[in-house]
């Protein structure tokens, strides 16, 4: 199997975890919650990959694969819809201020 | 609304093997899609693809969501894997913080909300939630299970 075909492949097994990993988490709490947890812990997964020496090709695999899948906007986006104008707003804040603070500690751990 | 199975149903491998295939293909796509869009500059700048793919994921969800029932297989192929892995919220936060560390903080505030109202919107307008009815006792046809199985207006007489 030559270079060109185990980036996707790997790229594929890491975002299938990613997928089910968030996933599994979804089915151990409540819907809102969950998404909570994986959008605040991949973006944190996110910036430290991002800031470290790995390959562009890792980051590929382990940033936009992994950390890409085990995040999610559109699910994010339907659970804030069904939330309500007052509540939606105030769980769309929450994440992204989660999420934009963990990245940016991500971003900053050596 | 609920968006994942129980622990129960949730953790059958066909499940499981659904979301990850379709978390796989959605993540295919999201790439091929940042693939594709040619970045003019390395400068931190306004992450179209970033924002193309989760307005498009989330317009997607909604109809999705009006489709398929929660906690299905087939829910778990289409809304966890395959919407879930071609939309994302880690690189939306990074992009964020890029832009806020390049001195770009009007444009990062601007490329939130700008993305929020989008992708919110966009799963509102494809799934309004349903209206609490003031007149009346509330129609059979109406299903009140937010999400659930299709309420019988589409394609309906």
């Amino acid at each position: 199997m030559g270079r060109g075909t185990v980036i996707p492949v790997l790229f594929v097994l890491a975002a299938g975890a990613g997928a089910v990993g968030r996933h599994v988490v979804g089915t151990l709490v409540c819907s809102w919650q969950a998404l909570l947890v994986v959008n605040t812990l991949g973006s944190f997964l996110l910036g430290v990959l991002i800031n470290s020496d790995l390959s562009t090709d890792a980051i590929t695999v382990l940033g936009v694969g992994f950390c890409g899948a085990l995040t999610t906007f559109s699910s994010f986006a339907l659970e804030t819809r069904s939330l309500g104008r007052l509540w939606g707003s105030a769980y769309a804040m929450l994440t992204v201020g989660c999420a934009c603070a963990a990245a940016a500690i991500g971003m900053t751990m050596p | 609304m609920q968006l994942f199975p129980s622990e129960k149903v949730g953790l059958e491998p066909s499940v499981l093997l659904a979301v990850a295939a379709g978390g796989a293909l959605g993540s295919l796509g999201r790439w091929g899609v940042a693939e594709v869009w040619f970045a003019e500059t390395s400068e931190p700048s306004w992450e179209w693809p970033i924002l193309l793919v989760n307005v498009i994921g989330s317009l997607a969800i909604g109809i999705a969501a009006r489709h398929l029932v929660a906690g299905t297989v087939a829910w778990s192929f289409v809304v966890t894997g395959v919407l879930g892995g071609f939309t994302t919220f880690s690189a939306f936060a990074v992009a964020l913080n890029d832009l806020a560390d390049a001195d770009r903080l009007e444009i990062a505030i601007a490329y939130g909300a700008v993305t929020l109202v989008a992708g919110i919107g966009a799963a509102w307008l494809a799934h309004p939630p349903e209206r609490p009815s003031s007149t009346g006792p509330p129609s059979p046809r109406h299903d009140t299970t937010d999400g659930g199985t299709d309420n019988g207006w589409d394609g309906a007489p």
